[in-house]
């Protein structure tokens, strides 16, 4: 799978064989999707994975984004760029998840069960110092809106250009939001100050 | 000084996102506030956690739903022939390692396997085969995929006919085929058979698109291998199948039902009084009554879903196996139990429904045999838990609608 993934990247290595490879996808190649598919689908998957907190929600939205992709990619025109116009879809994909999980849950608002769940999870990281999944905890408990910046930022490697790009917003909306993350996160694992600069 | 706080452009300022005035005022503003500072300390912590952030590999399964999903829909699949001689040539290459094989083989995978040194030498091939066309069985909701070439190529021959003979090898102990004990590895033919005893296991390469484990105490028959489809039957025991492949290309036959992969890994039960179980790891499984039995019953078994069949009683509902034990136990009476009952049972079965549960709800529903009332019970609950979608009533679905009931499949629950 590494080699694999070695190959794609060179394969992929510069703007005119990515777009070759889009092309191939939009005349319908099916292996060309697959090397599309092997390029993003960790990001994607993990973006997914992050914001839902849950495998099988994070494999359903990761399905849905590639066959999204699968049927629209005729309609991306190279005016954007692709990065953008894919992760649009993971963000609305994620986005519509969360509303359609909102509606079935028994009492209260979404946050309120995450959080109440993410305190366990919180808990349980703790004691055993294991910090990064401490932090996919408290991701978790984040507001949605503040949850996708960060995921867009630090998965995907996003300017705040491109993250405005992608959730429809201005750059300074990106970077309170940010902001507003990076503190959250900050007084949510407070306890952890000195472990993630050990790391 | 104080009346420019900076505290809203931390974020922006350590990730050097600021216009450089900006960040020079920022910078300034930080060295002469306190209040600032000790905000920029906390954002630059929040920074350093949100770096621990992990990119998760996906899982394999990935792929399959995708391409078992895409297969349904109605794109035709192109082809690219350079692309598809990487992937054959890393299929052939990572089976063979694998396995221990050295045969070449011709048919294309789905799965999307490059290995890094060989994309670079490899020209057009036009020894390349496309994937075959699976016949359609009598599937009812999805339906199967028709795989086809959409590029001539005067200089590719026609598909051949898949080897009538396929590798075994011995995993444990000394299975057999036929009179022929395996130490190693062996070819079994077509309507030979592969027998384990009571300690040994073996591995069997089905052609070019998987594997299949034998477990101990098991007798499997290889029953056909084309291009449209590969069969066996397992008479009594257990297997394990990874099939690479498109769906309905993989079948096995148990004395109660049969199996018809759709993209999957799975196991397979059969005691022996030829009852099966039927437990689905990854993608789908298709569960149908064994050739030349007449009926359209059919369940469809997605990852963490069981299924079980009797012998004459035909097949069961699916039901996913982290339901209720009492869920799972009414389901059995319900499908194997006397059928004066239902209720009783039916009632249990919804009482204990969870929203997962709509897999077997909708299975349920699908069958025609239950009188109104009963149905209208499992239409309530199913809309319960998973409302219909737009177009899709009660009436209509009480009536015997099998485009809505198929639209509700679609839609919801698949």
């Amino acid at each position: 799978m590494e080699q694999w993934a070695i190959m794609t990247q060179r394969f992929v290595r510069d703007e005119q064989e990515r777009d070759q490879l889009i092309v191939a996808c939009q005349d319908g190649d099916r292996e060309a999707f697959s090397m599309l598919f092997a390029q993003h689908k960790d990001k994607v998957y993990s973006i997914a994975l992050h914001f839902s907190g849950n495998e099988a929600t994070a494999h359903d939205i990761a399905q849905q984004v590639f066959l999204k992709l699968m049927t629209n990619i005729q309609q991306f025109n190279f005016q954007a760029e692709f990065s953008t116009w894919l992760y649009r879809m993971v963000a609305n994909a994620c986005f519509d998840e969360q509303r359609r999980w909102r509606k079935f849950l028994p009492f209260g608002d979404d946050t309120e069960i995450q959080q109440l769940r993410s305190r366990e999870n919180i808990e349980a990281n703790y004691s055993r110092i294991e910090l990064s999944g401490a932090v996919q905890s408290a991701i978790a408990t984040l507001k949605p809106k503040l949850r996708m910046p960060i995921l867009l930022k630090y998965i995907e490697g996003m300017s705040y250009e491109e993250i405005a790009q992608v959730l429809d917003c201005s750059m300074g909306t990106v970077a309170s939001r940010l902001n507003r993350g990076h503190k959250a996160l900050a007084e949510k694992l407070r306890h952890l100050r000195g472990i993630s600069s050990e790391e | 000084m104080f009346k420019y706080h900076v505290a809203k452009l931390l974020s922006a300022y350590c990730d050097n996102e600021l216009p450089e005035a900006e960040m020079q005022r920022v910078q300034a503003h930080l060295q002469s506030c306190p209040s600032c500072r000790q905000a920029y300390e906390q954002i630059k912590f929040g920074i350093s956690l949100a770096q621990q952030i992990q990119t998760v590999a996906a899982p394999e399964t990935l792929w399959f739903a995708v391409s078992k999903q895409k297969s349904n829909g109605p794109a035709t699949i192109g082809f690219n022939w350079r692309m598809a001689a990487a992937l054959t040539t890393v299929l052939i290459l990572g089976l063979v390692g694998w396995f221990g094989f050295s045969r070449l083989h011709e048919t294309e995978i789905l799965k999307p396997e490059i290995v890094d040194n060989q994309i670079e030498k490899i020209e057009p091939a036009p020894s390349v085969v496309m994937t075959p066309t699976p016949k359609v069985s009598n599937k009812k909701i999805i339906s199967a995929p028709e795989l086809q070439p959409t590029k001539a190529a005067p200089n590719i021959p026609a598909p051949k006919v898949a080897a009538q003979t396929w590798e075994v090898a011995s995993l444990a102990g000394t299975p057999s085929i036929g009179a022929t004990k395996i130490n190693g590895t062996e070819k079994i033919t077509v309507g030979e058979w592969l027998a384990t005893d009571n300690v040994s296991r073996a591995k069997i390469k089905v052609a070019n698109i998987g594997f299949v484990d034998i477990d101990p105490n098991s007798r499997v028959q290889f029953v056909s291998s084309q291009n449209s489809e590969h069969r066996i039957a397992l008479k009594k025991g257990k297997l394990s199948a990874f099939i690479l492949a498109p769906p309905r290309l993989f079948v096995v036959d148990t004395p109660s039902a049969t199996a018809v992969d759709l993209g999957c890994a799975y196991t397979l039960e059969v005691d022996e009084a030829g009852n099966s179980l039927l437990h689905v790891t990854s993608g789908w499984v298709s569960f149908v009554l064994p050739r030349g039995k007449n009926s359209r019953r059919e369940s469809l078994i997605p990852a963490g879903a069981m299924c079980a069949t009797r012998k004459g009683a035909g097949v069961g509902t699916p039901y996913f196996a982290n339901a209720s034990t009492t869920f799972i136990a009414a389901l059995q009476k319900l499908d194997f139990g006397p059928g004066e009952i239902a209720g009783t049972f039916i009632k249990t079965i919804l009482t204990e429904s969870r929203p997962a549960d709509a897999l077997t709800l909708w299975h349920l529903l699908d069958q025609e045999k239950w009188q109104a009332s009963l149905r209208g019970q499992i239409f309530d609950r199913l809309a319960e838990l998973t409302p219909p979608p737009a177009g899709v009533t009660r009436t209509g679905i009480l009536q015997g609608d099998r485009k809505m009931l198929a639209q509700w499949w679609q839609e919801k629950i698949h």
